[in-house]
């Protein structure tokens, strides 16, 4: 699925690299068995990223709606929560989805890393 | 007579003295082994059945086998069961098992022995050394403070066995340190073979809750403190090598079975299934909870398992390891971890901080959460009102694992406090709120809730508090992990709800045989009589065929199995069932419900030593949060799918979450529990009536002494 | 508890070879060609062959092997030998030892016995090189001569005898026809199919000829190497 989105500036691309406050945390647990559902959080894009990457032997936990939410209030990327939103509004299936989110936001990092490493040349 | 399967023998370790004394199994025959072994053995030795707290001298800790052990009965041969009372529970450390897997049982049981009873305190630090028939007591001095891999190569070394593979046969006489009162001569066995040895770390050493006992690199037996146990008695480590073997009644209906396992039961190497629904039937396949560092690996597996659950790996890291202790500290490595291959490294190098200083990293999972949120809530820290000097703020390190572990295992930092029980620790600290919003989810006799919320999978959560922790018992749950995965993935189900339940109940005897309405958890049918029995018959199952027998809990019970084609699995199957197994080693002709009714007698007896601790229903309850909280992980993963019949009689698989447990139903649940057991409803005590038509008159007389029999009239 | 052996005329008794040639000791470290007897053999007709990088060591084969031949389930007893090392890495943490059931046979060169060796080729079970325990007089010649670590004879202290893999011919608890035509417990119980069966001989001048990959497209969608 082909993501366009447009370059972000380098305040935002900052924001999308960096962890939010602990109380701005994101749940995001994992089904594996036979351990049964492992609670957990992510507090960046990055960390989001890592743990939506897919993985044979268990499956992501996360409320991909919610998630759009906290990726507009809480890193500030209203584009990409857009981006997110689409996803859920034309959802496939659960795994497909967290999957083409993952693409997403991992297109998104590519480019607020190219951004950052630009500015600092 | 021979005992067929059996190795005749248990060893007696009277720690005080010093001592080894042997004596017969057979008067413990009736109880199998294992669990049921253990605790008769606990009955008789345990000389203050009042005790509650794991390091009282007057503890017992039973080291079992079963028949089965050291045969080639599927997932059954490796295992080894562990009981007594435990460290750190709350409010009661209950009489309480544990149980590990890898090579111990197996040459234990060709040593010539059924089990070991530990028994006592020796004044200093002391090790067992085991060579068949021989029992000698080293001092271990030097052996104090090792983490638990460099006490087994230390242990090693000293008998002079070397480190890698292709080595000589050794005679068991020749190697040092044997006992000089012996001859040497051609009548010693000799092996091939590595000791096996199982010992404690830092963490048992200083007697703290969840010090495990750690066999081999990734063999643990982490529940319930038992580790704490053995260093309160100065007990490091127990070597053993055994020559021997061990009769098998039918060796050619054994053989017969384990084929039939592997060509009708587990999937075809040819044309592999590899996302059958079956316990038993999968391939090889580490359940570590990281991705694999590598693809250089082996699977490795305990004694006779029919499909290995963990791997050694080229890596230098993670061999042995599988499960929780892989990913204890999995969502903080995400935040450090810059890449898949980085996060699987530090999760598995987490699993061998967490395996060398013997501690069971089931407490981390929601412990480290609650932990992290006092910390961010400026409760807990450097200068704080709960003082730590831990690096928080590079939690996801493999630093910072190393602190927190060495803190929790030495009594230092916050591990003082937690050492003796973490709800013990929340209620000093001043965080009983924690237990009632769900800040710290600990949900039964202060143990961690295992991720399968006692509000949704009932029998779980009911089986847990009926009994004296957290159950750990995989039997029906891949009903939740196969269904919701299935949804996430938007396949078709592989298996419909009602052909679930039917098959199911169509193996259940002899309480729920035919009665699928004992896996309906819906909300209607939640804290009914067909629950109690699913429950009954979940504990009653594990206590015999799992923790006696010792089938092993991720492979058994095998209701289903796609493999099959009318996707009966190998539960209670005529060729290939446990009875069959069990029938051909020990010549016994169990049938299935028969192992049921001996788990009933094991669980009763349990009972009676935990109403001997001082057991009552009132203190049967899960933690506040379960009551007044709503079960609601939705945001932790989308679905908790389950079999559940709806207003007309349909199954249906239907989504759990969102509920709560309203508690005065429950406690009129736990009645119908007792009613069904034969205990007095009042104080779930077991009355006489129930226990002597057992043959456990005994038991009640015990229980009688005490006051504390269970009326008869309730 | 040891038997008696009965001495006839004809055969050599375990007493009789200690007396006639000196010291055990003494005779153990005789270099086996000053004990050489012409030893031509036929060619076994069936070997085994191992994938040392697939056992994943649950030791079923050992177990199955011993209660095929013996009805007991033991280590000890198994004449296939898997050793693991805990603490070693892949591939390395684990070896297999099975009989080559060797071209030249340096274990039947030095049995002893005589008129008719106890450690020979059965030309009834397509020359499977094997102890036939009747006659052996348990002097462990030929565990001592096996040139390969661990020796691939094994010592049955029970029966003060040498016992030996005869690809399960003699295995009055397996249910199908063992030996080189028939099935051998090991390979046919071993989980993961780490051990197989072949009639070509491996070559006898490697080491390494009997490791062979046996490791295939299910291995590899496990996620394991192939190579």
């Amino acid at each position: 699925m082909n993501f366009s989105l447009s370059q972000p500036s380098e305040p935002l691309s900052r924001k999308i690299l960096s962890p939010v406050p602990f109380k701005d945390r994101f749940p995001a647990g994992r089904l594996k068995p036979p351990v049964g559902i492992l609670p957990g959080d992510v507090r960046s894009l990055p960390e989001l990223h890592l743990f939506l990457e897919p993985d044979v032997a268990s499956l992501p936990g996360i409320n991909l709606k919610a998630l759009a939410e906290w990726v507009e209030v809480s890193i500030g990327d209203k584009e990409l929560a857009e981006a997110i939103r689409a996803i859920v509004d034309t959802a496939v299936n659960y795994v497909e989805d967290c999957l083409r989110v993952y693409e997403a936001v991992g297109v998104r990092l590519d480019q607020a890393r190219g951004i950052i490493k630009e500015n600092a040349v | 007579m021979t005992l067929y399967g059996y190795a005749g023998k248990i060893l007696r370790l009277d720690m005080t003295h010093r001592k080894a004394i042997a004596i017969d199994t057979e008067p413990y025959r009736r109880w199998g082994g294992g669990h049921g072994m253990g605790a008769a053995l606990f009955w008789d030795y345990c000389k203050d059945k009042t005790i509650t707290d794991g390091r009282h001298p007057a503890n017992v800790c039973c080291v079992m086998t079963s028949p089965l052990c050291g045969t080639i009965v599927p997932s059954a041969g490796g295992r080894c069961e562990v009981v007594g009372v435990g460290v750190g529970q709350y409010p009661v450390s209950w009489f309480t098992r544990t149980n590990f897997g890898g090579r111990f049982s197996t040459m234990l049981k060709y040593a010539g022995w059924d089990g070991i009873v530990i028994e006592g305190r020796s004044d200093s630090p002391v090790w067992v050394d085991i060579r068949d028939g021989q029992v000698i007591f080293h001092d271990a001095q030097d052996l104090w403070g090792k983490d638990t891999w460099a006490t087994q190569l230390e242990i090693r070394d000293l008998i002079k066995i070397r480190r890698g593979t292709k080595t000589h046969w050794r005679d068991l006489q020749a190697l040092p340190l044997a006992k000089s009162d012996d001859p040497p001569g051609e009548d010693f066995g000799r092996t091939t073979q590595k000791p096996a040895i199982l010992c404690i770390g830092p963490a048992g050493e200083h007697q703290t809750c969840h010090a495990a006992l750690i066999h081999d690199a990734g063999n643990g037996a982490g529940q319930g403190g038992l580790g704490a146990v053995w260093g309160s008695k100065n007990l490091k480590a127990i070597s053993v090598l055994g020559t021997g073997g061990i009769q098998v009644h039918d060796p050619k209906a054994l053989l017969r079975a384990r084929m039939i396992t592997k060509e009708k039961y587990v999937t075809r190497w040819q044309a592999p299934d590899f996302q059958a629904w079956t316990r038993i039937g999968r391939l090889p396949n580490p359940i570590i909870q990281a991705a694999p560092p590598t693809d250089e690996r082996r699977p490795q597996s305990c004694q006779g398992c029919i499909n290995g659950c963990r791997s050694r790996y080229n890596v230098g890291y993670g061999n042995e390891s599988a499960c929780q202790e892989t990913f204890w500290y999995g969502p903080y490595v995400r935040k450090v971890a810059k890449s898949r291959a980085e996060d699987t490294e530090i999760n598995l190098k987490g699993a061998d901080i967490v395996q060398k200083y013997g501690l069971n990293s089931f407490v981390l999972q929601p412990g480290l959460h609650w932990l992290e949120h006092l910390y961010e809530d400026g409760v807990l820290g450097p200068g704080r009102p709960i003082p730590s000097d831990l690096p928080w703020e590079s939690i996801g390190t493999l630093d910072f694992a190393e602190k927190i572990v060495r803190a929790l295992s030495t009594r230092t930092d916050i591990g003082a406090d937690l050492a003796d029980g973490w709800v013990q620790a929340a209620l000093k600290w001043g965080r009983e709120e924690d237990l009632h919003t769900g800040a710290l989810q600990f949900s039964y006799w202060g143990v961690p809730e295992h991720g399968y919320d006692p509000r949704a999978e009932l029998e779980w959560g009911y089986g847990s508090l009926m009994g004296d922790r957290d159950t750990n018992t995989h039997c029906f749950n891949y009903i939740f992990t196969n269904v919701s995965a299935a949804f996430a993935f938007g396949k078709p189900l592989r298996i419909g709800a009602e052909e679930m339940v039917n098959l199911h109940a169509k193996k259940m005897s002899p309480y729920a045989k035919d009665r699928p309405e004992v896996l309906d958890y819906s909300d209607a049918n939640m804290y009914s009589e067909a629950v109690a029995q699913i429950v009954r018959w979940q504990q009653h199952y594990c206590r015999f065929y799992k923790n006696s027998a010792l089938y092993c809990d991720l492979k058994w019970p095998d209701f289903v199995n796609t493999n099959v084609p009318d996707l009966e699995g190998a539960t209670a199957s005529p060729d290939a069932g446990e009875q069959v197994f069990w029938n051909a080693v020990t010549g016994d002709t169990l049938r299935f419900e028969d192992g049921i009714e001996i788990g009933r007698r094991i669980w009763n007896l349990d009972n009676a030593i935990w109403v001997l601790q001082g057991r009552h229903r009132d203190m049967v309850h899960f933690a506040p949060y379960i009551y007044k909280t709503v079960y609601n992980k939705g945001e932790v993963f989308p679905f908790f799918m389950w079999t559940c019949r709806d207003d007309d009689g349909k199954w249906h698989y239907k989504d759990l979450m969102g509920r709560s447990m309203d508690k005065a139903k429950f406690e009129e649940w736990k009645t119908i529990f007792y009613r069904l057991e034969g205990w007095d409803t009042k104080t779930g005590w077991p009355k006489r009536s129930t226990l002597e038509q057992m043959d456990m008159g005994f038991v009640a007389d015990a229980l009688q002494a005490a006051g504390r029999l269970g009326e008869e009239a309730s | 508890m040891n038997q008696d052996k009965p001495e006839s005329s004809g055969k050599i008794t375990r007493r009789q070879f200690l007396v006639g040639s000196g010291a055990l000791g003494a005779s153990v470290f005789l270099p086996g060609t000053l004990l050489a007897i012409e030893n031509t053999i036929p060619d076994s007709k069936g070997f085994l062959v191992v994938d040392l990088k697939k056992c994943q060591g649950c030791g079923t084969c050992m177990m199955a092997c011993a209660l095929a031949h013996s009805g007991i389930a033991s280590y000890s007893l198994s004449r296939i030998q898997i050793q693991q090392d805990s603490f070693t890495n892949w591939p390395d943490d684990v070896s297999m030892a099975v009989c080559r059931q060797c071209q030249d046979a340096p274990c039947v060169a030095v049995c002893p016995v005589r008129p008719i060796k106890a450690n020979k080729s059965n030309p009834r079970q397509g020359n499977v090189r094997m102890i036939d325990q009747s006659l052996c007089i348990g002097c462990k010649m030929c565990l001592t001569r096996c040139p390969f670590t661990p020796s691939r004879i094994q010592w049955n202290v029970e029966l003060q005898k040498s016992q030996k893999c005869d690809l399960c011919a003699d295995t009055p608890y397996l249910e199908e026809k063992g030996g080189p035509g028939g099935t051998q417990a090991c390979v046919k119980v071993c989980p993961v199919n780490a051990i197989a069966f072949t009639t070509k001989m491996p070559d006898q001048g490697s080491d390494e000829s009997y490791v062979v990959n046996l490791r295939g497209h299910a291995w590899s969608k496990l996620g394991m190497t192939t190579k």
